[in-house]
């Protein structure tokens, strides 16, 4: 419990973490748009955009994972003051952003494939791993 | 059936008994009465309304039905419906949680509202949850009264329309029970097919 000079307490998402990753291609793209508050359907226009249309998310999809990253603490609701619709029939859209849970499942789940790029690229370049 | 002078073209209700569990063949089935000009309105236990499709509005496409299965959490269906209503999709009915729904005039967005396999996998597993949990004890109760009803002489009226309601069950469970099958093996293919990759 005592925090030391110079070190602070490792919050409890470090251990909670782990036990997240692997995510899912779907799941993986949406916690990478909620690193900024979005709702639903925006979310599905980023996936879109990011991948040039490659993967494209359907609603129950996207309703799907935003219950289950909801249950699992790793996004949490927005509270935002403009109304999202612009048809303007008042109908508000909830806006999630990424907890720090949602942060750091997203970041393990980064440094994996991106050392499962790497590790595949060296060995299709160079006949093997180089490290 | 159920017509009346003032809507007899305008409107339809058509019985069938679909049991949730066999969406597959009840969205096409849904999607080809739109086609003949039967939009979906509603339903009940076992029948459908239809309204006549106004004259000219679609009528080449064959518009797509879409069912999905979210059996505890109807307060925040209102965000499910809210996103789908963004990409193009109409929520057309809610009944025992199952929700229907139809893409749009013109909407061009993806034609899947379940759009990967682990949410398909995972559509399915609630759904057969929901049935196995239906079923199984309704299946005891039956065979306790299948003593029951061989115990007792079918003479009366009383007892004849008891036998005839206890078939009539039985008929009810038996059809879950293969269509349970079926979707078990649809489930089995798609998680497979992942393993595999």
């Amino acid at each position: 419990m005592a925090c030391r000079t110079g070190e602070t307490q490792l919050p409890d998402v470090y251990s909670q973490a782990e036990q997240y990753v692997p995510l899912t291609e779907s799941t993986y793209l949406i916690m990478l748009s909620l690193i900024r508050p979005m709702h639903g359907y925006g979310v599905m226009q980023e996936i879109k955009e990011l991948t040039g249309g490659v993967v494209r998310l359907g609603p129950g999809t996207m309703y799907g994972a935003l219950t289950a990253l909801k249950e699992r603490g790793m996004i949490e609701p927005v509270e935002s003051a403009e109304p999202v619709d612009a048809a303007g029939r008042g109908r508000q859209r909830k806006e999630y952003v990424l907890t720090a849970l949602g942060r750091e499942v997203l970041r393990l789940e980064q440094a994996r494939l991106q050392k499962l790029a790497d590790i595949g690229r060296e060995v299709m370049e160079y006949g093997s791993a180089q490290s | 059936m159920g017509r009346h002078s003032h809507d007899r073209d305008d409107s339809r209700t058509v019985v069938r008994l679909f049991t949730g569990l066999a969406n597959d063949v009840e969205e096409e089935w849904l999607s080809k009465m739109d086609a003949d000009g039967w939009r979906l309105a509603g339903r009940g236990w076992a029948w459908y309304m239809f309204t006549r499709r106004p004259v000219g509005e679609r009528s080449t496409e064959r518009p797509i039905y879409r069912m999905d299965f979210w059996p505890q959490s109807s307060g925040h269906m209102d965000d499910y419906i809210a996103i789908a209503s963004d990409a193009g999709w109409e929520h057309v009915v809610a009944y025992n949680g199952w929700h229907y729904f139809r893409q749009r005039d013109g909407a061009s967005e993806f034609p899947e509202v379940l759009s990967d396999r682990e949410s398909q996998v995972a559509k399915y597993r609630r759904v057969l949850r929901a049935a196995a949990v239906l079923w199984t004890p309704a299946s005891i109760i039956m065979l306790i009264n299948l003593s029951r009803l061989n115990r007792t002489a079918a003479t009366g009226l009383v007892q004849r329309i008891y036998v005839a309601g206890w078939w009539g069950s039985a008929a009810v469970l038996v059809l879950m029970g293969c269509q349970m099958i079926r979707m078990w093996v649809l489930l089995r293919r798609l998680e497979k097919r992942y393993q595999k990759l």
